[in-house]
């Protein structure tokens, strides 16, 4: 497995963030560690190409009243080609995003996401914003929850492509949250369609099962 | 007979209401002067006047009684025993605390005063005075009077009930005084109750048996109130309300509401997976079978364990508000218990049953 350096800043940067913490009491802040199985498809028109790997990332998130939440969130891959004689990639992500509860069950969110795309030829950027609606339903005791999101991208601006004329993202997934501890387990599909100058349609997918645990900070006194 | 016609005189010219108050008192000190000088003829009309059912001004016990005394005091000197000793008699069947004051008087009306005593029977409770009663370190004293040997029981009951108890029972020889001491707590070992008390005297002569007394038995009553003052008390807090409580038991819906959700997230997985996935770049399966995996399991897991009914996170945390509610009300019970511990009592004298 090879992770990325900015995967493994992440990281760092996580733990040394929750030691640095001397906390007592609760405060809005949690911060989460991530770590993430990610599958990249793409068809540009030469065949599907396949991509997996692993990868890491940190968020953080803070609630600003009863309603809104708002995050922060930077995660690595290295992902591996199925085939042969393909380049490995690097993707590595920043995300701001921002949440409204209008009841304890459901809400709208939202996003902008800066995601670069390496291989040792050259480097694609990405620039995504994200709106959709999502559902929270809790289970009886209120320690887990079930949630499901579906929301379209509706600006996509890709380095070298058009803009995507089909783009959205879903994802499903269980959270856990009891004391201070917050987990979630998330499956999660971006889909995109592009049609470029010369006719050709490019198709891309990334698919990830994330695996995220959380601590909600506390603060003093 | 000139000081007669004099003081009647000023009496006269006195406003109609002071004079109903003094004129006794006047005449009353001119014959007690009188009686000083040994002018005992010309003391005696003055103290009969006073006594008598014409004389038209306010006579107080107090003065009726000192003038029965001072009158047969006279008459004894004059050598009238039997009309000195019913005047004494009168006096103490009006006051059984009557009394010669030794330094005034001589040995032979003394001695005259203690015959009277024998051969008439009566008994009295002094009035009781307004007190602050610390049961801790305190006592009430109730003041009794015979008028000569007598058996005495003295009980204390509330106004309005039958039941007493006694607070002395025994012999009071020769007569006279005696103060009968109460702490304000009652045979059980409570404090007095507020409320109004009686102070019942009950008596039976010793000497009637020997002599020609008609009456040989009496009894009196005091009444008197009492008030517990403590500090201000806190109220206990109400037991908790069902609307206070968390429900105890999941209701029928709530597991297969759980079970729904489980499979709810594992239909969104495979929705995703399989239907909004891009079906010519094939999907994550995997993935999507993880996610559906977990929901599945949480839901059914839930859907048994809320099917039995409990709902423990509930209980305990009814279990939690319960022992918080009762531990503070056992501190207010503590505290209130320390402020009654402080109680005092306020006696104060009354006058009948009350209401």
């Amino acid at each position: 497995m090879i992770v990325t350096r900015a995967a493994r800043g992440a990281v760092a940067l996580f733990f040394l963030f929750i030691a640095a913490r001397p906390a007592f009491t609760q405060s809005p802040w949690t911060v989460s560690g991530r770590l993430a199985l990610v599958e990249q498809r793409v068809d540009a028109g030469f065949g599907l190409e396949r991509f997996s790997g692993v990868g890491l990332g940190l968020e953080v998130e803070r609630r600003l009243g009863s309603r809104f939440t708002v995050g922060l969130r930077g995660q690595g891959a290295t992902v591996q080609p199925d085939a042969e004689g393909d380049l490995d990639r690097r993707i590595g992500e920043a995300e701001l995003s921002a949440g409204l509860t209008i009841a304890p069950w459901w809400g709208f969110y939202g996003g902008v996401t800066r995601r670069a795309v390496a291989n040792d030829a050259g480097t694609q950027q990405w620039v995504l914003a994200k709106l959709g609606a999502e559902l929270r339903p809790a289970f009886s005791g209120n320690r887990f929850r079930a949630f499901g999101r579906l929301g379209m991208i509706p600006v996509t601006s890709v380095s070298g492509l058009s803009s995507s004329s089909l783009a959205f993202d879903g994802a499903v997934g269980m959270d856990y949250d009891r004391n201070r501890v917050a987990l979630r387990l998330a499956y999660a599909l971006e889909r995109f369609a592009f049609s470029s100058s010369n006719g050709t349609r490019r198709e891309e997918q990334l698919s990830t099962l994330t695996f995220r645990a959380g601590i909600r900070l506390s603060r003093r006194g | 007979m000139r000081r007669i016609v004099v003081t009647a005189l000023v009496l006269w010219s006195m406003p109609a209401s002071a004079r109903a108050q003094d004129s006794t008192a006047v005449v009353l000190q001119q014959a007690r002067d009188l009686y000083e000088r040994i002018e005992l003829e010309r003391s005696l009309p003055l103290y009969r006047a006073v006594l008598s059912p014409g004389w038209r001004f306010e006579v107080t016990q107090a003065q009726r009684v000192e003038a029965r005394l001072y009158l047969g005091a006279a008459l004894l000197l004059l050598g009238e025993r039997d009309s000195a000793l019913a005047h004494f008699r009168t006096a103490l069947e009006r006051d059984p605390f009557a009394d010669l004051d030794p330094a005034r008087f001589t040995p032979s009306q003394l001695e005259a005063f203690q015959a009277a005593r024998q051969t008439v029977f009566a008994i009295a409770v002094r009035a009781v005075a307004a007190t602050r009663l610390d049961p801790r370190t305190g006592r009430m004293t109730f003041t009794i009077a015979t008028t000569h040997a007598a058996a005495v029981r003295c009980e204390i009951r509330l106004a309005d009930q039958e039941a007493a108890f006694p607070v002395f029972v025994g012999e009071i020889q020769g007569g006279g005084l005696r103060e009968i001491e109460w702490d304000g707590v009652l045979p059980s070992g409570q404090l007095a109750p507020s409320g109004r008390y009686a102070f019942v005297l009950l008596a039976r002569s010793r000497v009637a048996a020997r002599g020609a007394i008609a009456r040989a038995t009496d009894s009196t009553v005091a009444y008197f109130d009492v008030k517990q003052e403590y500090p201000a008390l806190e109220d206990t807090v109400a037991d908790l309300g069902a609307a206070e409580l968390l429900p105890e038991q999941y209701r029928a819906s709530t597991a297969v509401g759980d079970l729904l959700k489980g499979l709810g997230v594992a239909a969104g997985a495979l929705f995703l997976a399989n239907v909004a996935s891009n079906e010519e770049l094939g999907s994550a399966n995997g993935m999507a079978t993880a996610v559906a995996t977990v929901g599945v399991a949480v839901g059914f897991t839930s859907f048994v364990t809320r099917r039995r009914g409990d709902h423990p996170e509930n209980i305990a945390a009814n279990e939690r508000r319960r022992a918080e509610r009762s531990a503070a009300n056992a501190a207010i019970r503590s505290r209130n218990s320390e402020r009654l511990a402080q109680t005092v009592l306020l006696i104060s004298p009354a006058a009948g049953r009350g209401n």
